[in-house]
């Protein structure tokens, strides 16, 4: 069993089943776009042969993936992708709401937690002090137009 | 001779400004700094980059740039000479040799002999780039557009032969980059494509987000898989300068490294990389003793260590003399010239010679910085290596948080460059490299737009393609290439280089 699911989820398999997945994805959503002809190319000609292209691409790697068992992805790290995803998000949810000095004191403290062992002073002080280098490097340096602490202006 | 004599004047009146030297030395010493830093590469750092540099003039922000690309390479022999850890993958070999130096009590002789070989493969590279460009961009200035996708396609091809790991899955990369970079309104008919509605993707993906989420976020959160930090024996410093005996021994290795590294730097593809490990395997060759070498032989820093700075340089050339760029930190250049509104290409050299001749001339500059930041400010670095990664990386989210924002001030590329953050890291999962993606999303409109040309000035007939000698010529290069790396000799060859890395 564990053997057949080698087979079947490894490295090379996957990728071809993403690269087949986005070729398809590329052939129905582009379905609408005009071909043209060769002569006179419309905006669905390249898109079109880059999508078979992939296809064919794909579906080889995947082939060749069943026939010889490759390396298994390693387990994904869950807790970084999420945590840095996650920090990138709010960063871009609270910047022009709350202000650049409190966007970025959100995503430090929340990246800081993909690691264990974090120490709450060292990152509420790493917080501060790239808060306050941002804030004087992109605002008052080179003039980004983005608020700094809205709350204040109330 | 003397054409090229006035042109280097000229380059260093342009690179000597105050701003341009001041420019230089940021770079040379971010580059430094994340070249000793393990876990952060040129690659992020000069996409972290990009926003700063809409700010600046774009000769400048070039030199900036630049500066960081070769300063790493300066950088990340310190790292593997001192700890024994690559700072940079073009510094591996290093350790092997640099390290068993340091143990033995000759970490400063190491360090001095990979500063100065680095030093003379980056006058000798500048000199080739002054040289070769402009011969290289008259010749091109008379592409017409199938020329123009062969070229494009040899560049493909190669980065394929010299990417890591499987070459199916790096041609899939590339189609996949390529398909990346035709979401968003068609040039030629301003039709939407791929764009599902959306409004952020109606220009198009930004490159911005795009490289910093592959190359910036996944990067961390790979670095992070471990959990904790690896563990840093140190080594301290004595005396700094090399025996009679060392360079001796150093020079003629630093030369061939210097030639090694030009050549296959030039190689659309190339990097700083693969010429290190080509150095290091040819020294090995080449000595009379080669059982010396992973126990502290001189030879073997000095030819890797100028073997990556050259061709880290020497990369350079296709993409000032061809509008190619051979790796994806040249190919963050293209695209921080096409933000400037400068169309990458032949006739930048001609157009745009103070970007052309004061960038040359700032290398060799930056690498004069670089040596007296390198050797006798050595231990602001060590100091350095003291900084857990654990207060590094969230700066680097924030730093690439702003950057991406401060482009167009638009929260959407934030959330698109999380996006690429998390696909970034599946791609590494699934053993697919990110650089030849990158490489296919640059080159893939340039592709569209004059393959579009070509066939409509032939009449929609293919074979264009072959018909005209240059482009003929270009492909039948590729056609070589692409067959000598599915031979088996060359696959073991191949592989040998993405074990030892």
């Amino acid at each position: 069993m564990t053997t057949r699911l080698n087979l079947r989820f490894n490295q090379d398999t996957l990728s071809g089943a993403l690269c087949v997945a986005v070729a398809v994805v590329g052939l129905v959503a582009g379905h609408s776009l005009d071909m043209g002809t060769a002569a006179e190319m419309g905006p669905g000609y390249v898109p079109r042969l880059l999508c078979l292209g992939l296809l064919g691409m794909g579906l080889l790697i995947a082939l060749l993936g069943l026939r010889s068992p490759g390396a298994r992805p390693t387990p994904v790290a869950w807790r970084p992708l999420l945590v840095i995803t996650g920090a990138v998000l709010v960063f871009a949810a609270s910047l022009e709401r709350l202000g650049l000095a409190l966007a970025v004191i959100l995503a430090v403290v929340i990246a800081s937690l993909a690691t264990p062992g974090a120490r709450a002073r060292e990152i509420v002080t790493a917080a501060l002090m790239l808060a306050i280098a941002v804030v004087l490097i992109f605002v008052t340096g080179l003039g980004l137009p983005v608020p700094v602490l809205p709350a204040l202006d109330r | 001779m003397d054409f090229l004599f006035g042109n280097i004047v000229h380059g260093l009146a342009v690179a000597m400004t105050p701003a341009n030297l001041g420019l230089c030395l940021i770079g040379c010493v971010l580059g430094t700094l994340i070249g000793v830093l393990p876990g952060l590469g040129p690659t992020a750092t000069v996409a972290m980059l990009m926003p700063v540099t809409f700010r600046l003039e774009p000769t400048g922000a070039l030199i900036m740039m630049a500066g960081v690309f070769y300063g790493s390479q300066y950088g990340g022999s310190t790292t593997a000479i001192l700890v024994n850890l690559p700072g940079e993958s073009s510094s591996v070999v290093t350790c092997l040799d640099g390290y068993a130096m340091a143990r033995q009590g000759r970490a400063g002789a190491a360090l001095a002999i990979a500063a100065l070989a680095s030093l003379f493969a980056g006058t000798v590279t500048t000199f080739l780039i002054a040289w070769a460009g402009p011969a290289i961009a008259s010749v091109a200035l008379q592409f017409q557009s199938p020329d123009y996708v062969a070229v494009m396609v040899l560049g493909l091809v190669a980065a394929v032969v010299l990417a890591h790991g499987s070459v199916l899955k790096a041609v899939a990369m590339i189609l996949l980059g390529i398909f990346l970079g035709l979401i968003g309104t068609d040039v030629s008919t301003s039709e939407q494509r791929f764009t599902f509605g959306l409004d952020t993707l109606f220009d198009g993906i930004g490159f911005v987000p795009l490289s910093m989420g592959l190359f910036g976020l996944a990067e961390i959160m790979f670095n992070l898989e471990g959990g904790g930090e690896a563990n840093r024996t140190r080594v301290a410093i004595d005396r700094l300068w090399p025996t009679r005996q060392d360079f001796r021994e150093a020079t003629p290795a630093a030369i061939r490294g210097t030639l090694l590294g030009c050549f296959l730097g030039v190689l659309p593809g190339g990097g700083s990389t693969i010429p290190s490990f080509a150095a290091y395997s040819l020294e090995k060759k080449l000595a009379r003793d080669p059982s010396r070498f992973g126990h502290g032989a001189v030879e073997g820093v000095a030819g890797p260590e100028a073997a990556n700075n050259a061709g880290a340089q020497a990369c350079f050339i296709p993409m000032l003399s061809l509008g190619i760029p051979p790796n994806a930190v040249m190919a963050l250049m293209v695209g921080a010239m096409m933000i400037h509104g400068i169309q990458p290409g032949p006739q930048i050299i001609q157009k745009q010679p103070d970007l052309f001749w004061g960038l040359v001339a700032s290398m060799w500059i930056g690498n004069a910085m670089l040596i007296v930041l390198n050797l006798p400010l050595i231990w602001i670095w060590v100091k350095l290596l003291e900084v857990p990664y654990r207060f590094l990386f969230p700066a680097v989210i924030v730093l690439c948080g702003i950057g991406v924002y401060s482009i167009d001030n638009r929260l959407s590329d934030v959330v698109l460059m999380a996006f690429f953050g998390v696909f970034g890291y599946g791609l590494r999962k699934l053993d697919c490299e990110p650089a030849p993606l990158l490489l296919g999303f640059i080159l893939g409109p340039l592709i569209e737009e004059n393959f579009r040309r070509s066939l409509m000035l032939s009449g929609g007939d293919p074979s264009v393609f072959v018909t005209r000698p240059i482009s003929l010529g270009f492909l039948t290069v590729s056609a070589v290439l692409l067959a000598a790396v599915l031979l088996p000799a060359f696959q073991q060859r191949r592989e040998q280089w993405s074990e030892e890395s």
